[in-house]
């Protein structure tokens, strides 16, 4: 377990009676870069949030690091540990960029100057300017530099490149790549934008109207998975959805379009038999994977 | 650096109330008011200003921290602070404690000058002025536990009608005697020539640790 960063069991909440987590089991490796993927409302937010303890679960345990989350003293001394950027990227509106620095750099014993003065460079952050008048885009550039020069051993980010411009967003992808891959600093981050996922990421979870759909390596699930694409004579077959190894199917007349995992050259033997006129093996992207799974119901 | 956060987030607050009571002074000095009507006037406007300023000194804080004005919800930033590797009980504690030694230095540096204008010796201004700290400590813990359940406009105007109903409360003898509000009437004393008001320091004090005890119960479980 001490190799897990993030580790949970079974993890649920419900507000007003209307459950948001239906039971999360989550395991996010040491080093890591895993994105958190899911649509609005899936549970994103209210997992972060559980993992910071601003929520407690109704059921279920946190571990970080390997150790239980449990209590308040537990939890303060995880998040000296992590790095945190909030979906509203809201910051103290009566201090200065600077002084926003200056404030939070005493909580963390292992602030790293460099890297202060490497993204308020980067980001071009005037220290002098108050918070309010920072753009959406320069608050959340404020946000990452104070997560990012804490010396964190685990940043929790909540849509980090929400708001920036396309050579921001490369900064700070590449930035969180480099951390990864220089300091072993693990990354658990939350997107809306696939293609940053694809880009930096080596592990993928997606949440679904609260409950984990996908989770593994990256590179794992696109070599599992393949879509197998069927053209019938006639109306595709109702067979096709019982096939083994397929998890998803969508039809439209004579086509049929499967999402296979597993031992896909059986599947595709199976399919088959159910003589088809043409059968084509793609390789499948992030968006299709995604799209498959949180298209159905 | 949390001291100095909460510094930051008062401090034109505290302007503010500073200001107002220089207009107060102003206001007697400049128009010529006969002196008997400025002091009933002056002790009368000073309890009520020491009583909104100690609801205004606690507000901001873990909920709103915003400066200034009054907003309906919650102001993001409080998911930053309480990212921090922090004790929400430390949070609590450094923004209320930061709030009422404001508050007290307000009610100290205008309070002696009010009551040395009113004839007191020193002892007696002192002793009043210690009494009136303590009796805005019940305002400044109700509006410190409203800031843990609601948004800060609420949190003003729910200390104010509180604040209200410890006045109407007055009324009704068998309780008035420990009503917090009694440390802060001049009158009582140069009625009595003496200082009535221990009754009035016990039921402040316990008003208001009954209210940071729940505001710390509430905090310990509040959900962000």
């Amino acid at each position: 377990m001490n190799d897990l960063v993030i580790r949970t069991r079974g993890l649920r909440k419900s507000y007003d009676g209307s459950p948001a987590l239906r039971g999360i089991d989550l395991a996010v490796p040491r080093g890591s870069i895993c994105g958190f993927l899911g649509r609005n409302g899936a549970g994103k937010t209210t997992t972060l949030k559980l993992l910071l303890n601003l929520l407690r679960p109704d059921a279920g345990e946190i571990f970080l690091f390997g150790d239980p989350v449990d209590s308040e003293t537990a939890a303060v001394a995880a998040r000296r540990r992590i790095g945190f950027v909030t979906e509203e990227k809201q910051l103290y509106p009566f201090m200065t960029v600077g002084q926003t620095i200056r404030f939070t750099r005493p909580f963390f014993p292992g602030w790293r100057r460099d890297l202060e003065a490497r993204y308020l460079k980067i980001f071009h952050l005037p220290e002098s300017k108050p918070v309010p008048k920072l753009s959406k885009g320069m608050r959340a550039q404020l946000m990452l530099l104070l997560a990012l020069a804490r010396g964190a051993e685990l940043l929790i980010l909540d849509e980090p490149t929400d708001g920036l411009d396309p050579a921001v967003t490369e900064e700070v992808l590449q930035a969180l790549a480099g951390l990864a891959a220089t300091e072993g600093t693990s990354v658990f981050f939350s997107s809306h934008h696939l293609a940053e996922v694809e880009q930096i990421a080596d592990r993928v979870c997606l949440i679904d109207r609260g409950q984990i759909v996908i989770d593994g390596a990256l590179d794992d699930l696109k070599t599992d998975c393949r879509r197998i694409l069927l053209v019938f004579s006639g109306d595709a077959p109702a067979a096709v959805a019982a096939l083994a190894g397929v998890d998803h199917v969508r039809t439209r007349g004579r086509t049929a379009s499967l999402l296979a995992h597993g031992d896909t050259d059986a599947t595709l033997d199976r399919a088959r038999e159910l003589q088809p006129e043409s059968v084509e093996v793609h390789p499948v992207t992030l968006k299709e994977l995604f799209l498959d799974h949180v298209k159905e119901a | 650096m949390l001291w100095w956060k909460a510094w930051m987030e008062t401090r034109w607050r505290l302007a503010f109330l500073v200001a107002c009571f220089a207009l107060l002074w102003a206001e007697g000095l400049l128009f010529g008011v006969p002196l008997v009507r400025l002091r009933a006037a002056f002790i009368l406007q000073y309890a009520a200003i020491w009583g909104i300023a100690a609801t205004m000194l606690a507000g901001a804080g873990l909920n709103s921290q915003t400066t200034w004005g009054t907003s309906t919800g919650y102001h993001g930033s409080m998911l930053f602070t309480l990212s921090l590797p922090v004790a929400r009980r430390k949070l609590f504690a450094v923004r209320a404690g930061a709030g009422a030694v404001e508050t007290c230095a307000l009610i100290v540096i205008t309070g002696v000058p009010l009551v040395r204008f009113a004839g007191l010796g020193w002892s007696a201004a002192s002793l009043y002025v210690a009494g009136a700290c303590v009796c805005s400590m019940t305002a400044y813990a109700i509006s410190a536990l409203l800031a843990c359940v609601t948004g800060e406009m609420w949190q003003l105007y729910g200390s104010w009608g509180a604040l209200g109903a410890l006045g109407l409360s007055m009324r009704y003898a068998p309780l008035a005697r420990f009503n917090p509000l009694r440390g802060f009437f001049l009158s009582a004393y140069t009625a009595a020539a003496h200082f009535p008001w221990l009754d009035a320091w016990i039921g402040s004090a316990l008003l208001a640790a009954l209210c940071c005890f729940t505001a710390v119960r509430i905090l310990d479980r509040k959900e962000y």
